[in-house]
C-alpha cells in the first residue's frame, strides 16, 4: 500500500488504483496494483505493463534500479521512454516483489518538464509502499554456482553440476528461517544423533567454524549420510535468520570450492526497517 | 522448440529438423501420442536402458511416416528422456533416404540432452532482477 501523495486525486477501480496529478491527467498518472501473482522476472513485468498501456510504445527501456522498501523488501524501479497517442511520454515503474506475488507502481508522465519530478514520485512511492510481511521464512540473495542448473521446490532451490545425474551431487539452498522458529540449537551431536536414528551410521560431524565476508557466523558440519554420499551442511546466523546450505555429493572433495563460494556469497535478510507514515493510510479511509 | 542442424557442412541440403518438447510432470509425459501425430506412424523399434552423456536414463524410439499408398516418407528417431520427476521428448525428423548417413551424428546430439527446470517465475532474489523475460 502507498501512501496518498499531496494534491492527487484518487480513483479506486477493480483491481488497481489511480492517482491523478493535481493537474489533471493530461500531466501525470499513476496506477498502482498489490498482490499481483504470478511473480515474474522484472524484465518480463515491465514488457507485460507496457504492453497493457494503451497507445503506449516503448522506445527505450533504461537500466534497472535497484531499491529496497522502508521495510527493506526487495524492489526496483525502471524508466521507459516512448510515445503516447503520438507525443512523446514516459513510464516509470517502480515493482515491489513479495515471495510469490509483486506490487507495481506504474507512473505515465505527459509532460517533459515534469518528467524527473514524477521519477521521484514513483521511487519514494516505491520505497514507502506498505506490504506488511514482517519476519517470515524467505529467500535470500547469493551468487548462483555458475553452469549449475537450478530446481525450485517452493522456497527451496537445488542446483544441479552441470555432470548431473553422473556426479551425484546436489547443492540445496533453504529459505532463510525466522530465528525464533528455528531449532533453538544446531550442533554437531544433535546432527549425529538426527542421521544415526534415521538410520545412517555416521560419527557425530567435526565442526568447523565459518565467518562470511557479509558478517554472518556459523558452522559447517561434514557428516556420511549413505554409503558412498557424503554430505556438508553450512548453518549460518545472523540476530534475526537462520540460513542453512547443504552439499550431497559422491565428491564432495571436488564440489567443496562451489560450496564455499555459495556459502561466501550469502548476503544477509536487510532489517525491516520502520515506517514513518502509517497516518499516510488515513487518506484511503477518508478519500 | 524446433532446431536445425547441418551435420554435414559439405552437404547443405542435408539438414535434420529436431523439435525438443518442454519438460513435463511424469504424470501428464505421453510421448506414443507425440510420436505418432501427424499421420499414420508404424513403430519400427526401440532401444532402451540407454543413457544421456551426463547420465540420464533415455530410450530411442524409431518409427517411420507413410503416405496413403505405404511409402515411407519420414523416418523419425525420437528420443524419450526420464529426468527425475519430469519427462522430456525430442524427434528428429528425418529423410528415409538419408537415415543411414545421419543416423549416429543424430543420436550424439540426442545423448547431449540436459534439463533445464528453468520456469517464468524467479526462484531467487538474484532472478528477480534479471531484465531477460
Amino acid at each position: 500500500m502507498i501512501p496518498m501523495p499531496p494534491g492527487w486525486r484518487l480513483q479506486l477501480l477493480a483491481h488497481a488504483l489511480v492517482l491523478t496529478h493535481p493537474e489533471g491527467k493530461q500531466v501525470a498518472t499513476i496506477h498502482y496494483r498489490e498482490r499481483v501473482r504470478p511473480l515474474r522476472r522484472l524484465g518480463a513485468i515491465v514488457d507485460e505493463i507496457v504492453a497493457a498501456t494503451p497507445g503506449f510504445a516503448a522506445e527505450r527501456v533504461g537500466a534497472p534500479e535497484r531499491l529496497l522498501t522502508v521495510e527493506n523488501e526487495h524492489a526496483a524501479l525502471v524508466t521507459v521512454s516512448g510515445v503516447q497517442d503520438g507525443a512523446a511520454a514516459q513510464r516509470d515503474l517502480g515493482i515491489v516483489f513479495g515471495d510469490d506475488f509483486f506490487a507495481a507502481v506504474g507512473g505515465l508522465c505527459l509532460r517533459a518538464e515534469r518528467r524527473g519530478e514524477l521519477t521521484a514520485l514513483v521511487r519514494d512511492l516505491v520505497r514507502k509502499d506498505l506490504q506488511m510481511l514482517g519476519i517470515r521464512r524467505r529467500r535470500f540473495e547469493y551468487a548462483a554456482p555458475p553452469g549449475w542448473a537450478p530446481l525450485a521446490r517452493d522456497l527451496l532451490v537445488e542446483w544441479y553440476p552441470p555432470g548431473y545425474p553422473r556426479d551425484r551431487t546436489v547443492l540445496r539452498v533453504h529459505p532463510a528461517y525466522p530465528i525464533a522458529n528455528a531449532p533453538a540449537s544446531v550442533d554437531a551431536a544433535k546432527i549425529g544423533r538426527h542421521v544415526r536414528k534415521r538410520g545412517g551410521a555416521a560419527e557425530d560431524p567435526r565442526p568447523r567454524a565459518i565467518a562470511t565476508p557479509a558478517g554472518l557466523r556459523g558452522w559447517g558440519y561434514r557428516l556420511c549420510i549413505e554409503e558412498a554420499v557424503a554430505r556438508e551442511i553450512v548453518v549460518l546466523d545472523d540476530a534475526r535468520y537462520r540460513y542453512l546450505i547443504e552439499l550431497s555429493s559422491s565428491e564432495l572433495g571436488r564440489h567443496a570450492q562451489a560450496l564455499e563460494a555459495v556459502v561466501a556469497s550469502v548476503v544477509p535478510i536487510p532489517a525491516n526497517g520502520v515506517t514513518d507514515h502509517a497516518s499516510d493510510l488515513l487518506a484511503y479511509w477518508l478519500s | 522448440v524446433r532446431l536445425c542442424f547441418d551435420l554435414v557442412p559439405d552437404r547443405p541440403e542435408m539438414v535434420l529438423g529436431l523439435e525438443v518438447r518442454p519438460l513435463v510432470g511424469l504424470e501428464s509425459f505421453h510421448p506414443g501420442a507425440a510420436i505418432q501425430r501427424g499421420g499414420r506412424v508404424e513403430i519400427e523399434g526401440a532401444e532402451r536402458g540407454l543413457e544421456t552423456e551426463t547420465g540420464w536414463p533415455m530410450e530411442l524410439v524409431r518409427a517411420h511416416l507413410l503416405d496413403a499408398a505405404g511409402a515411407v516418407v519420414e523416418v523419425r528417431l525420437a528420443a524419450i528422456y526420464l529426468m527425475g520427476y519430469h519427462g522430456g521428448l525430442a524427434i528428429a525428423r528425418i529423410a528415409p533416404e538419408r537415415f543411414d548417413e545421419v543416423r549416429e551424428a543424430v543420436v550424439q546430439v540426442l545423448r547431449s540432452a540436459r534439463p533445464s527446470f528453468r520456469t517464468a517465475e524467479p526462484i531467487s532474489v538474484g532472478e528477480l532482477f534479471e531484465m531477460a523475460p
